[in-house]
């Protein structure tokens, strides 16, 4: 190549030498150049799509971000050129062309990649700031829903007191109810007691009652059954029984007849139904003969009586005999009836109880 | 790119380098996923192309033209590599630039 360059003009050489042209970044006044150097022939198709790709590397963003890039493309575009004009139709000049024109597509291509690769670097930063914003969004977020949370457990905190307040109170409400229950219950359970027991205090009276009346009827019968064969008469100083001398003895005799002493059992039943109380006998005479001897045989009868009477089953405790002699006559003397009626045995009944 | 000259034609022989340079370089071209984006797939399979027939002028002893078309095959390969390179780097900056609109959208609607 370097022989053939002798043929070409100096200043083209010195031109080709340096490969460094200007005016080569337009492509109309490079093909001008080569054509006036050379003849006219015409550019290949190769050249002047090397030509056509290098204008466009050119004015694109490859001058700044693809500058080594482009430089090549230009390196290889000036030697296309150079072969165009020493041999414009060999093979040689096609193939340099379709180098330079892949270079100048490099050079494209290049600035294509460094500009993604920018676009990416930037899209990288907004991402990153954007997850910071992001997060910072969701913490204020989470802020504001961790207060929330703060003042609705707060809330419910209160109304848990309050609840637990009105709790305490309805467990209160609930004891004295309970109380004032048990009250009533109790009150219930005394009245229950004071009425059985006034219940049974009735019952008790209506038996006491029962048996007085028993009491009272036996008592009834017993004298009405004395009251065949004796007077019965309730006088101050007791339940007074009188029988009459003649009835239990002989005359004179202090021995109790026979007959008597059916009558005297009568009357002993009639004495059991007076538990208790103290039983006098008394022994009376009429006034014939001589008083100390009525004394004693008023004094002998009466002891008759009560041996008997205490033979009878009464206590002997409870009975006492005294003689009266003449002195307590319930009749007058001067008659044999009134003296008859004198002659007698009073049984008294005290009042108290012994 | 450097050109070893050896004068004169028909005898001179083409430097191994020369062949194993391109070899290379579509080999790189290759690896960068150029059978996938279809310009520089193009020009991939223009650099193969080139590759088989220089050797095919080798054998033929046409040495002088087998080395214009290494490289031719080299600068082919070249653009196929840097194609796409340039195809990965687009779609990278996609990915990120979508997740950016996605963040922003979050954003707003947060």
């Amino acid at each position: 190549m370097r022989e053939r360059m002798k043929s070409n003009s100096p200043a083209l050489e010195d031109s080709i030498m340096t490969n460094r042209f200007s005016f080569w970044t337009v492509p109309v006044v490079a093909i001008a150049l080569v054509a006036a150097a050379c003849g006219t022939p015409p550019a290949p198709k190769e050249l002047k799509d090397a030509r056509a790709a290098y204008a466009r590397a050119s004015g694109s963003e490859a001058r700044k971000v693809a500058p080594v890039q482009l430089d090549d493309a230009k390196l290889a575009l000036d030697r296309a050129e150079e072969a165009f004009t020493d041999e414009p139709t060999e093979p040689k000049t096609r193939d340099l062309a379709y180098i330079a024109e892949r270079k100048a597509q490099n050079a494209i291509a290049h600035a294509n990649l460094s500009l993604a690769r920018s676009r990416q670097e930037k899209a990288k930063e907004d991402r990153q700031q954007l997850r910071m914003e992001l997060t910072e969004q969701a913490q204020a977020r989470v802020q504001r829903m961790r207060e929330e949370l703060a003042n609705a457990q707060r809330k419910s905190e209160m109304s848990k007191e309050e609840l637990a307040e009105y709790q305490a109170k309805l467990e209160k409400e609930q004891a004295r109810r309970e109380q004032i229950q048990a009250m009533a219950h109790e009150k219930e359970m005394e009245a229950q007691q004071a009425q059985q027991k006034a219940e049974q205090a009735q019952e008790k009276a209506e038996e006491a009652r029962k048996r007085a009346e028993e009491m009272e009827k036996k008592l009834e019968k017993a004298q009405a059954k004395l009251e065949e064969f004796a007077k019965v008469a309730k006088e101050k100083r007791g339940l007074v029984i009188t029988l009459s001398g003649a009835v239990l003895f002989q005359s004179g005799e202090s021995n109790l007849l026979p007959a008597a002493q059916r009558k005297l059992d009568e009357v002993a039943e009639t004495l059991k139904e007076h538990e208790g109380k103290k039983i006098v006998v008394e022994g009376h005479t009429d006034s014939r003969g001589p008083s100390g001897m009525n004394q004693r045989l008023s004094q002998d009868r009466a002891e008759a009586v009560r041996s008997y009477l205490i033979s009878r089953g009464l206590e002997s405790s409870q009975v006492s005999a005294v003689g009266m002699g003449e002195s307590r006559p319930i009749a007058p003397n001067d008659t044999s009836e009134g003296r008859a009626n004198n002659r007698r045995v009073e049984i008294i009944i005290k009042n108290e109880k012994s | 790119m450097a050109f070893v000259f050896l004068v004169g034609c028909g005898g001179a022989t083409v430097p191994a380098g020369d062949v194993a340079s391109a070899q290379a370089a579509v080999r790189a071209a290759n690896e960068v996923g150029a059978q996938d984006v279809p310009q520089a797939a193009l020009h991939l399979k223009y650099a193969r192309e080139q590759l088989d027939e220089a050797r095919r002028l080798i054998e033929e002893d046409r040495s002088e033209r087998a080395k214009m078309l290494l490289k031719r095959a080299e600068a082919d390969a070249e653009l196929a590599l840097t194609l796409a390179r340039e195809a990965q780097e687009r779609k990278k900056a996609q990915k990120v630039m979508a997740d950016v609109e996605k963040l922003q959208k979050m954003l707003r609607e947060g």
